[in-house]
């Protein structure tokens, strides 16, 4: 392919573009990371550190709260991305099948509370009233399932074949038992993405924690 | 041509299967969603049965049925402080600069990314560019507030090479909501731009191929190409985009501001907690909840309708 002046142009300035982006995206983290192991903090955007001294992380890591705060992160991302991803996908897969009575009704019912939701005190009035509070499952249960996410995964399941299905129906399983051996081993790309945007935004939810436990009890904090 | 013609009278003998038939051969179905049932019915609609304190002079004491309707008092009281316009203000204001500036970042970021030749470098910056994402406002915060110290930050030590006065950016009030737009797109342009270069994929290329022949430039070629076809994701998000106006990014405003910039910072959703779970003032906070609700819904129904009549790809 000939290759014209203007075309050489553009090339050369979009990767220009695209190393300052890289450049301003990487600056802050590479800045807080040379600033954590650097001894004291100067006025200066250098990020060579003057000198080297791990202090910083030895004062964080001696702190008994930090485990404690890595502990329930740790938990409730696991655990809480399991139990997402076990209600999602048995749910997506009710939605995505043409043969359930009063479909549009059912998609509603789902779909209705990404719009309205009771909002923020009701919430949290409800954990109190089912004595959630100050539990870790205060953390998982409020927002184990995206609507979101399963709508996107009901679309993945419509558009798998339904030949796969029927033979096993045929063979007499039922709607679980194809679920399980046929669906999910099937569609794991779809829950691997669904399981990793869950995953972060359980390791990142961090408010509904100060509401949910008193001060600063359980915070993760940054190692700076 | 029409395949399965069946005499009318057929038709009408063949009694329809009945509803409770069809839902008990969907029974595996309805077990599987037993979950989601009941975390819906527990989760969303319970507190939006809750939400009635909204209407109501909340006591715990009394519990959420017990407590005595106010009718709209709390909105009356609501709409008539000083500070709610002011707050009402900054939530609409910075919103619209952020849907300005991050609507349409992760747009032209995607278009330039595609347009990358170098598969390792395009890999890599889109890489970089995903990892803001995955960090939370939390730390975010914190390593913001680092960087841009008016006494150890490095954006000001470079100002000062400048030979520019040191500026506290979170504490300046003419500097507050360019910090909170800034920090919104550099976290969201790249994880943003996933859909859109999705979209991209998916185009076809003879089109590019077609264009090339007919003379047309790369500049051309995404004008009159790559825009259109992602046009319809454009519009989706668009519309979620506008819906999300009085949803103001509470954990990010939360992090970043302080008693100096609530003038300009202090949002519905900052403004809400405050009242609500500090001050404990529970039945006022919901109605406020309630109010931004409502407008959110209104907002998303307005501009589907508007963008209908535009083009026609719409939400519904």
């Amino acid at each position: 392919m000939k290759r014209t002046v203007g075309d050489r142009t553009f090339s050369a300035v979009n990767t220009l573009v695209m190393l300052v982006l890289c450049t301003v995206t990487l600056y802050p983290f590479l800045y807080i990371v040379s600033m954590s192991i650097g001894g004291k903090v100067t006025l200066s955007a250098s990020l060579i550190p003057k000198e080297i001294s791990f202090s910083a992380y030895q004062r964080v890591f001696a702190n008994r709260y930090i485990w404690t705060g890595f502990q329930s992160s740790l938990f409730r991302t696991v655990i809480g991305t399991l139990l997402t991803l076990v209600v999602t996908i048995s749910g997506a897969y009710m939605l995505s099948k043409k043969r359930l009575p009063n479909r549009n009704f059912w998609t509603g019912f789902c779909v209705f509370t990404m719009f309205f939701s009771g909002g923020l005190i009701p919430s949290y009035l409800l954990v109190k009233q089912l004595g959630l509070l100050d539990t870790r499952w205060s953390l998982i249960f409020p927002c184990l399932l995206s609507t979101y996410n399963m709508i996107i995964m009901r679309n993945f399941f419509i558009s798998l074949p339904e030949s796969l299905e029927e033979s096993a129906m045929i063979d007499g399983a039922n709607d679980i038992v194809v679920l399980a051996r046929i669906v999910v081993p099937t569609s794991m790309p779809i829950i691997a993405t669904v399981g990793l945007w869950t995953a972060v935004s359980h390791w990142n939810a961090w408010f509904l924690r100060t509401c949910s436990r008193g001060r600063s009890r359980l915070r993760r904090s940054p190692a700076v | 041509m029409h395949s399965n013609i069946s005499p009318p009278s057929a038709m009408i003998s063949r009694r329809p299967v009945r509803l409770w038939k069809r839902y008990w051969s969907a029974r595996y179905l309805f077990a599987l969603f037993v979950p989601a049932f009941v975390f819906y019915i527990l989760f969303c609609y319970t507190p939006l049965f809750g939400a009635q304190i909204a209407f109501k002079n909340y006591v715990f004491r009394k519990g959420i049925l017990g407590s005595d309707w106010v009718g709209l008092k709390h909105y009356k009281q609501l709409f008539g402080m000083r500070s709610f316009r002011e707050v009402f203000t900054n939530t609409v204001v910075i919103s619209m600069l952020k849907l300005v500036f991050s609507f349409p970042a992760p747009i032209v970021f995607a278009v330039l990314l595609s347009e990358l030749r170098v598969s390792w470098f395009k890999k890599s910056v889109q890489t970089i560019s995903y990892l803001p994402h995955f960090l939370s406002w939390v730390v975010l915060g914190g390593m913001f507030i680092q960087i841009l110290s008016p006494t150890t930050g490095p954006v000001n030590a470079m100002l000062k090479s400048m030979g520019v006065q040191p500026i506290n950016f979170l504490a300046n009030t003419r500097w507050f909501r360019s910090v909170l737009v800034a920090t919104t797109v550099w976290k969201g342009f790249g994880w943003g731009s996933v859909v859109y270069l999705a979209a991209i994929t998916g185009i076809d290329p003879q089109l590019y191929e077609a264009a090339e022949i007919d003379g047309a430039g790369r500049v051309r070629k995404i004008m009159a190409i790559t825009v259109p076809s992602i046009l319809p994701v454009m519009t989706i998000m668009f519309i979620f985009a506008v819906g999300s106006i009085v949803n103001d990014d509470f954990d990010q405003i939360f992090n970043l501001y302080n008693t100096a910039v609530y003038k300009v910072g202090d949002v519905l959703g900052t403004y809400t907690y405050r009242l609500g779970l500090i001050d404990m003032r529970y039945d006022f906070s919901t109605a406020v909840g309630l109010f931004k609700n409502v407008v959110a819904f209104a907002l998303v129904f307005i501009t589907n309708s508007i963008v209908k009549r535009i083009n026609e790809y719409g939400i519904w």
